[in-house]
């Protein structure tokens, strides 16, 4: 399974993001991510944008392979209560948690 | 913690209208009779909430909160690093009230002040739908939160992560930009994607900076053009994140990298990131302002930013980089006259960025 991520926009304007590949992680982190993505039911997402609000950060995942296609794209404010994955401008952690609580 | 007790607590908790769609019918589709009904109940409650909320979107000035007097007036509050949906979290301060203990409060309260009196002595403009609207600010959003927003009804500040940011109020740019999203959205209501976006982000840096220069009467030569100066943190090599200047505003950064603005239309982003670039393109109408006011000379509010601010008024919501060259170009004339010395700076300008 191939994983995209990106975040961009907010006041900074930053571009951030990882490009990921389970058959070239550990296997405990692929395990995780593959289960992290499944949860995340992206498809169901797709694009979902808070039209009135300015300076928001903006976030798309695309994944491919394990039988999901699926591109996301959101925002801070559309994400709130979605669970989102959070990839550390630092240091490449995946980390599972509510937009909301850690953004 | 598993997707249905989260989603649940918030149900219990009363607050089921912003529970996304998605999640409800993930919920619609559960085993346990009760949770299908809780999901039921909420997804008409959240329908309701959109259709309120759409037209919200397309009408700016209703979701305006009228101040008591119709003059200035602020209320800042303390989201006590909770979460986007708990906005605007407890009042801590409003119109008049003594300071508080918080460092990030004085500074919302009195840079909303200073952009508010800005707006009201250069432009005659009451507050950001020239009704006095009341201008609500929420700070400590988010556990270092590195960012400042609009969120279409009032201001949100992140403290900042302490590595690269500090806290967003620091810079008072940074409090003219996001206030300056807030006139946008009642004057020409620029698009926020793509060009039109670039505009809209383009019209919060100008103004953002004018409030800065105009609290320090400056002049255009003396001002340092940047924008967030004052929150940049100790881990990053970035004086600043923007600059309307021609130099890069940082290069190599270890975390930043290099700043992605571009001052010349042949190097504009064409990706769709950023809502199309919309922080990354208005480094060229940035670039413009910089040079006419250069040009004109003199403190860059008083003719440059009355050419910008009438621009802003005429233009609509789709307007491109051309419309903004045209009216800005118009606008330079009618002020000042055709062939003026302001009028050719402005000409002069936007050629020098490549239209």
């Amino acid at each position: 399974m191939k994983v995209r991520f990106r975040q961009s926009g907010g006041f900074a304007g930053l571009v951030l993001g990882c490009d990921l590949d389970t058959s070239t992680l550990p296997p405990a982190e692929a395990q995780e991510l593959t289960r992290l993505v499944k949860q995340a039911n992206l498809e169901k997402i797709q694009t979902r944008r808070s039209e009135k609000a300015r300076d928001l950060q903006n976030y798309e995942v695309a994944v491919e392979g394990d039988g999901i296609t699926a591109k996301a794209t959101f925002d801070d404010m559309s994400s709130s209560h979605l669970l989102i994955f959070h990839i550390s401008p630092h240091r490449i952690t995946l980390r599972y948690l509510r937009a909301l609580s850690d953004v | 913690m598993t997707i249905e007790k989260e989603a649940l607590s918030d149900v219990g908790a009363g607050v089921c209208c912003i529970i996304p769609p998605y999640v409800l019918d993930h919920l619609v589709q559960s085993s346990d009779a009760r949770i299908r009904q809780i999901a039921v109940d909420a997804i008409a409650n959240a329908s309701a909430v959109r259709a309120v909320r759409a037209t919200l979107a397309m009408m700016p000035a209703f979701a305006a909160v009228p101040s008591p007097a119709a003059k200035r007036h602020r209320l800042i509050y303390d989201a006590k690093n909770g979460g986007f949906n708990e906005l605007p979290g407890h009042l801590i301060r409003s119109e008049g009230d003594p300071k508080t203990e918080d460092i990030a409060e004085n500074e919302a309260y009195n840079y909303a002040g200073s952009t508010y009196n800005f707006y009201k002595s250069v432009f005659a403009r009451n507050s950001l739908d020239d009704h006095g609207m009341t201008m609500i600010s929420s700070v400590h959003l988010g556990r270092r939160l590195n960012n400042a927003f609009w969120t279409g009804e009032q201001m949100c500040y992140g403290d900042g992560d302490g590595r690269i940011f500090i806290r967003f109020t620091k810079s008072v740019d940074v409090v003219g930009h996001e206030l300056t999203h807030g006139v946008i959205s009642h004057t020409c209501n620029l698009v926020y994607s793509n060009e039109p976006g670039a505009l809209n982000e383009h019209f919060a840096d100008v103004f953002g900076s004018l409030v800065k220069q105009w609290r320090k009467r400056q002049t255009a030569k003396r001002a340092d053009w940047l924008i967030g100066g004052d929150i940049m943190g100790p881990d990053t090599t970035a004086k600043s994140l923007r600059t309307f200047k021609a130099e890069k505003a940082y290069e190599n950064d270890p975390l930043l990298g290099t700043d992605p603005q571009p001052k010349h239309l042949s190097n504009k982003y064409n990706g769709s990131g950023d809502n199309g670039g919309v922080h990354i393109n208005s480094g060229i109408p940035n670039h413009a302002f910089y040079l006419a006011a250069m040009e004109i000379g003199g403190k860059a509010w008083e003719k440059s930013g009355q050419i910008w601010y009438k621009t802003m008024l005429k233009l609509t919501s789709t307007s491109q980089f051309n419309d903004m060259v045209v009216t800005s170009t118009e606008s330079a004339a009618t002020l000042y006259g055709n062939n003026s010395r302001e009028h050719k700076a402005v000409t002069k300008a936007w050629k020098s960025v490549g239209f």
